[in-house]
């Protein structure tokens, strides 16, 4: 290269053209280039594995969301931190669904189509998942998600890829619904959101009660996903005067129904069950506002304590984004190392090979023993039941419950094969 | 007894309507009164209303007192209100009517993502003062103290602003502004001033209200957009811009969809764009449209 090139003007950049580029630059990482422009970057070197993550990052559920992405992420990190998977490292391409299905069938189309991921993981809502099956399963991309629904494992909507980490709603009712009647009492009411995890769990209550008459049904009230006013359905609740309110109530549903059923007195007037909770429900309702109520899920932080498994995630999570994680975080850490684990044994990224590598496979990554059902591919795991420790109990920032019931993992708990549309 | 419903239980439940309904009032007046003097439809009016519960969040951690809380709270989100006109409000003043409204749309945004990059997304729990907690009987069932002491404040705010537009050569003025701002102009004074302070009131008034919810339900970055949808809802079935309009139909949204929640749960929430819908088809500009704000 000769110096006659590098005249003056040419070949260099003025100081008016650098600054407009540094604010370019600056505009492009403000706005999320710069990830994509680093992106490009580590795909052109290394050709990695692609892992496609759709959360629901916007709307009542965020914040269990972003617990699944972080926690999937965790698990990603794991992989590259040890020289990757299959020698590649993988890359985790998030996308947000809004809750919205609409949104989430034109992501799942993104990821697969456009952006060509391997395997796919989320979503936390029952509604988004089942857009993002569709998707996954027209392509022949194994699936993990990392929900409650009671689609995903049930024919006409199953794929041969298709696995579900998460608990179905049946399953949840089914065992809270045991333990409900002989623990707080037979007199039920509901207040059931008006979205697919709702019915699908007053469908499987209605049909605990069916096969228990002993059990009174004194009604159902329902309210849209995302309301923030629910007192307006408390004179109904108190004047059937029920044992026990059983709501579907999550997210920000949960923390609104727990504060307001507290200042109406509902709890001194009835037992309150929560179908579903996770932890940051109860940071944001407030310890007063949990007190005294009960709930289902299928992993609390402090089975660390019990549980050997559960001690390094909740360690290892605690440590990278300083608190506790959610059970939903649990769901998409155990999800995640399932389905890179399975890649990982069968060598490939061939999706019959990674089917073989968990079809009745039992293990235990964070809360214990837990198996694929090889009909299904639904996961088996441990069911728990919570409750809401009294402010003077609760000692330890986080701590906010006791657990007080469990049910053991059982497949009797979950409709047949052949009910799901199975043969042989 | 009527249709199974005891007579207790109907009353209860009107009351629970009447005091969900003030809460539409409260945030539906600033964004009338904004639109009737300015005819600026203020989408980021929810945002303020979630600024000023986090406002009343960060007030609490500093002195622990939700009274302080209370005073400060409209100030601080009216004096961001203030900013906002002089700035980003003002430049679009005789433009198109889309203009201020894109401007508001995206504001919103604005505020709710630096809510979310400085508290987080993850909400909070706001307690309930201590010298509010606990029931009160009020003859015909036991009602949440706060929520009567929410009742209350509401009434003496509207008094308040009533009192203000009614009564004071300011308000005058603003009543005056409304119906014809040329006209006010032509006698010399000098709208522009009026504008800026109306636009305070009205962020101050949605303030005051996101920490009056925040006992109630918390906090938490999305909290404006619903209730946005609510007041819109009111300020249309009310009449756009009437001050009168927005209280009578917020109390009666709330009764309706207390009733509706009471009858057929359901509906509850749907029943607040029936309504619209029908004052729409019977009465395109709203209960009080023609009339003006104060009339």
């Amino acid at each position: 290269m000769s110096k006659d090139k590098f005249k003056k003007g040419e070949g260099r950049i003025s100081r008016r053209t650098f600054l407009k580029g540094a604010a370019a630059l600056g505009g492009a990482a403000a706005w999320g280039g710069i990830p994509a422009l680093s992106r490009t970057s580590w795909a052109q070197a290394k050709n990695p594995i692609k892992l496609g993550g759709l959360y629901d990052l916007t709307g009542p559920f965020a914040t269990e969301s972003e617990d699944q992405r972080r926690a999937t992420q965790m698990v990603v990190d794991e992989y590259n931190n040890k020289g990757g998977l299959l020698g590649r490292p993988i890359e985790h391409i998030i996308r947000d669904s809004k809750l919205k299905t609409d949104e989430a069938a034109l992501k799942a189309k993104e990821l697969v189509e456009k952006e060509k991921v391997d395997l796919a993981i989320g979503t936390l809502g029952a509604h988004t998942v089942v857009a993002y099956n569709i998707e996954c399963k027209k392509h022949n991309i194994p699936l993990m998600g990392i929900c409650q629904t009671d689609d995903l494992n049930k024919m006409p909507d199953w794929g041969p890829y298709t696995f579900h980490e998460g608990f179905t709603p049946y399953m949840t009712a089914q065992a809270e619904a045991r333990w409900i009647a002989k623990n707080l009492g037979t007199k039920w009411y509901f207040l059931i959101g008006q979205w697919a995890f709702g019915q699908q769990i007053y469908n499987s209550y209605l049909k605990f009660l069916a096969q228990n008459p002993g059990v009174t049904n004194l009604g159902k009230s329902d309210y849209p996903l995302g309301g923030t006013e629910y007192s307006m359905h408390f004179t109904k609740i108190i004047d059937a005067k029920p044992e026990v309110l059983i709501t579907t109530g999550f997210g920000k549903d949960n923390t609104n129904q727990a504060k307001q059923m507290t200042d109406f007195g509902l709890k001194s007037k009835m037992k309150i069950f929560f179908v579903l909770t996770d932890l940051m429900m109860a940071k944001e309702a407030g310890q007063a506002s949990i007190a005294g109520t009960y709930a289902g899920t299928h992993f609390y932080w402090e089975m660390q304590d019990t549980i050997p498994t559960a001690k390094p995630f909740v360690e290892a999570f605690w440590k990278r984004w300083g608190r506790p994680p959610t059970g939903y975080g649990g769901y998409g850490y155990g999800g995640a190392k399932e389905l890179l684990g399975a890649v990982e044994r069968a060598g490939a990224l061939d999706p019959e090979k990674i089917r073989k590598q968990l079809e009745g496979r039992s293990y235990d990554n964070y809360k214990g023993k837990e198996w694929w059902r090889k009909c299904d591919h639904q996961s088996m795991q441990d069911f728990y039941v919570l409750k809401g420790r009294e402010p003077k109990d609760a000692k330890k920032e986080w701590a906010f419950y006791d657990v007080v019931g469990k049910t053991d993992a059982d497949e009797s708990l979950e409709r047949t094969c052949a009910d799901l549309g199975f043969k042989g | 007894m009527i249709g199974g419903i005891s007579f207790f239980s109907l009353i209860t439940q009107l009351f629970m309507g009447l005091q969900v309904g003030l809460v539409y009032v409260l945030l539906a007046v600033g964004l009338s009164l904004i639109f009737g003097l300015m005819t600026v439809v203020n989408f980021a009016h929810g945002s303020f209303f979630m600024f000023g519960a986090y406002m009343g969040l960060f007030m609490m951690g500093l002195t622990g007192n939700f009274w302080v809380s209370l005073v400060f709270v409209p100030l601080a989100t009216g004096l961001l209100g203030l900013v906002v006109e002089r700035f980003t409000v003002r430049p679009l003043y005789g433009r198109d009517l889309n203009d201020p409204l894109l401007l508001t749309f995206g504001l919103s945004f604005v505020m709710v993502e630096s809510v979310r990059l400085i508290w987080g997304t993850t909400g909070f729990p706001f307690d309930t003062p201590s010298a509010l907690t606990g029931p009160v009987n009020l003859g015909f069932a036991l009602f949440p103290l706060y929520r009567v002491f929410v009742i209350v404040i509401t009434v003496l705010i509207i008094f308040l602003l009533w009192v203000f537009l009614e009564k004071t050569s300011l308000g005058l003025i603003i009543r005056g502004g409304t119906r014809d701002s040329l006209m006010v102009r032509v006698l010399g004074i000098d709208l522009s001033k009026v504008w800026f302070l109306v636009f305070g009131i009205g962020t101050g008034l949605a303030g005051i209200a996101g920490v009056l919810v925040a006992p109630m339900r918390g906090i938490h970055p999305d909290m404006g957009i619903d209730m946005l949808i609510q007041a819109f809802v009111v300020v249309v079935v009310g009449g756009m811009g009437s001050l009168k309009g927005a209280v009578i139909a917020g109390i009666l949204i709330g009764m309706v969809v207390s009733i509706t929640t009471l009858i057929y749960p359901m509906m509850g929430e749907v029943v607040i764009f029936i309504s619209m819908a029908v004052v729409l088809l019977v009465r395109p500009s709203g209960l009080f449209g023609e009339e003006g704000l104060l009339e």
